[in-house]
């Protein structure tokens, strides 16, 4: 894992001082709100419905045990003993005091982590694959880019102020983890046909309520000229992007209006008149950032792995969970294990601090002490052996962490929505605990096969919904919720966008309607057809028509 | 913001806490039940102003419109704010009263 070096040190420290003088100035009426706000969500601190919300940035979605301890204790000593993990790899603590928010932060400095750049119109945490590194399909290891990006952009004084938020994530494979394509920038690690390493660019993704799929810029980017090349496409968007329009000032609705061709066209003009040497990355410092991710010394174990195979022989439960919860790694007799954070009936991405406890510890007896929080609101031990895997299993049971649903119905993703959040205009957790209940059946759940719903309680879209196999969108009108569906999204492979699938639906009716679209599924589908092989054969109205169904 | 109908009580969020609070007619209370309800619109811009003016306190104010009779709030996103989190009924407001129904 990247280790702070005395500049990165030096930052974060000198800006948790500069927080707490500037707390202290709101609380003392030196500062009024509307000077305050802005500063307060420079540091993450938002204003939510029943109290501040902090948002801490998790880069790349990576985290050492260590941190993930002082995240827990930081839920005991200033929250309410949990937090929640969100769909851009980062954690949300909702109750904590704006008094105690510069100790908090403070307490987040001594373990290299902060949440700078996780609010505002600046480049976010940058996300990333969470099997980065260990994944077996992988070309390169995107971790050293993420975190050269996430010095380049952290502070930027030209792109601190953009037009709007922007977002950048990177993937490693060319099986898609990291949702680059509804991103504002995706990067794809690629080799040209010397074998020489650089980046698939992609741009102008991005969900909300103008949801794009992101194009093709460059086919490839020498590795070399990455910063010099995303310096230009900021400066495009940077000078053009619509300021008089909130919700027409995302670099996608940029790309669209200019067009794609004379987009690139400006971004290749201002790429050549760059000082590119000057923009571009040290070799010695790419160098040093890319030995901080050297793969750790895996002591050799028995690719039989006896003590996995007996156990899943011997214990079905088990062997459920192995069947779901594991990802081949790189390395014989290791796997990469997603321990999901969605139980059944719980609040998907949510996590107690017993239960970070547990990880980290786990992390540390069996998994090189290191995690990942993915997308998926779940988290991620990236390298544990085979044969310690029932032992694992066991230990996470014990803190209700053996959920054997990765990827399945269950496995829901849902943003906070009006249960918490100011923007929302509708619940998004209930409607996924009524789905998630409805489907507890563990043999249910492996006959339907992967199928991801997903849920935004607003259009804002940070629960995906544009993406998911199904998706669901909570709306309002005059104070009644209710739930628009869209059919055939996806972020991976041939990424697409779903259609919405007639009117809207009362809360209580949503899990029956799913249930018909599943059965509908169950009953055209061929075999080794997922949901959206099914819905790409037969076509949206093939679903759309069951989903109104009385009767 | 839709311009405010009917009868209105004024709310925020508490400066230190963010904890919803509501204007009684002489300070901010954490209980909506001691709200005071605005039924002239005149009386409900005034004091609109006055707690933007004097946001020492509290951040954000704004109107709230009420169910019938009120001070209860009208609105789900208001229902919620009076209470907690509907999916954690140990946080927030209700984790000190009787349990409701949402």
């Amino acid at each position: 894992m990247y280790r702070y070096d005395d500049f990165d040190e030096r930052f974060v420290r000198e800006r948790v001082a500069q927080f707490r003088d500037q707390v202290e100035r709101r609380l003392s009426g030196a500062l009024t709100e509307d000077e305050f706000k802005p500063l307060r969500l420079m540091n993450g601190l938002y204003l939510q419905l029943h109290a501040y919300m902090l948002r801490v940035a998790i880069p790349y979605g990576t985290l050492s045990s260590v941190q993930m301890r002082r995240l827990a204790d930081i839920a005991d000593r200033y929250d309410r003993g949990y937090g929640h993990f969100t769909t851009r790899q980062n954690i949300q603590f909702n109750w904590p005091q704006l008094k105690d928010v510069p100790d908090i932060l403070e307490d987040l400095a001594e373990v290299e982590m902060h949440a700078i750049q996780t609010s505002g119109n600046c480049i976010r945490n940058v996300t990333s694959d969470p099997f980065a590194g260990v994944a077996e399909d992988e070309i390169e290891d995107p971790r050293p880019t993420a975190e050269l990006l996430r010095q380049w952009s952290s502070l930027h004084p030209e792109f601190s102020f953009l037009p709007r938020k922007f977002k950048i994530a990177i993937t490693g494979s060319p099986n898609d983890r990291a949702a680059t394509r509804v991103h504002d920038i995706g990067l794809r690690m690629v080799r040209d046909a010397d074998g020489r390493p650089g980046y698939e660019v992609v741009v102008g993704g991005g969900q909300g309520r103008t949801p794009m799929l992101a194009q093709v810029l460059r086919d490839f980017l020498p590795k070399a000229d990455l910063l010099p090349y995303l310096e230009a496409m900021m400066r495009v968007y940077n000078l053009h992007g619509r300021r008089d329009n909130k919700f027409k000032a995302r670099i996608k609705i940029l790309v669209h209006e200019l067009g794609l061709e004379e987009y690139r066209r400006q971004v290749e003009a201002a790429f050549a008149e760059l000082d590119g040497p000057s923009v571009a990355a040290d070799l010695d410092e790419f160098a040093r950032i890319e030995a901080a991710f050297a793969p750790p010394s895996y002591p050799a174990r028995d690719p039989a792995a006896p003590s996995f195979a007996r156990a899943y022989r011997g214990v079905p439960d088990f062997a459920r969970w192995a069947d779901t919860n594991l990802t081949a790694h790189k390395v014989a007799g290791y796997a990469a294990v997603t321990v999901s954070l969605k139980p059944i009936g719980g609040i998907p991405g949510d996590a107690t601090s017993d239960q970070m406890h547990v990880l980290a510890d786990a992390a540390d007896r069996y998994g090189f002490g290191e995690l990942r929080v993915t997308h998926e609101q779940n988290i991620v031990l990236p390298d544990i052996a085979m044969d310690d895997l029932p032992a694992l299993w066991r230990m996470l049971g014990a803190a209700g962490l053996d959920t054997a649903n990765r990827s399945l119905i269950t496995d829901i993703i849902a943003c906070p929505g009006l249960d918490y959040c100011a923007l929302a205009t509708a619940r998004s957790i209930p409607i996924a605990q009524g789905i998630s209940q409805r489907f507890a059946d563990a043999d249910r759940q492996k006959e339907i096969g992967p199928l991801a719903i997903k849920i935004s309680g607003c259009i804002n879209a940070c629960g995906h919904h544009h993406v998911g196999h199904i998706g669901i969108l909570g709306l309002e009108k005059q104070g009644q919720e209710y739930y628009q569906i869209t059919l055939g999204g996806t972020p991976e492979g041939e990424a697409a966008l779903g259609s919405r699938a007639g009117p809207g639906l009362a809360a209580e009716e949503v899990p029956e309607a799913i249930e018909r679209l599943v059965d509908r599924y169950i009953d055209l589908r061929l075999d080794g057809e997922t949901f959206l092989h099914t819905y790409r054969r037969l076509g949206h109205d093939a679903f759309k028509e069951v989903l109104h169904a009385t009767g | 913001m839709a311009k405010p109908r009917g009868p209105q009580i004024l709310t925020a969020n508490h400066l230190l806490t963010g904890e919803a609070v509501f204007w009684t007619g002489d300070g901010w209370s954490p209980d909506y039940h001691n709200a005071e309800v605005l039924h002239r619109p005149e009386d409900q811009q005034d004091r609109l102003a006055m707690a933007e003016a004097a946001a020492g306190t509290v951040v954000g104010p704004y109107l709230a419109g009420v169910a019938e009779g009120g001070p209860a709030p009208a609105h789900i996103r208001e229902i919620i704010r009076t209470r907690g989190p509907t999916v954690r009924r140990d946080l927030g407001k209700q984790a000190a009263a009787p349990a409701v129904e949402t």
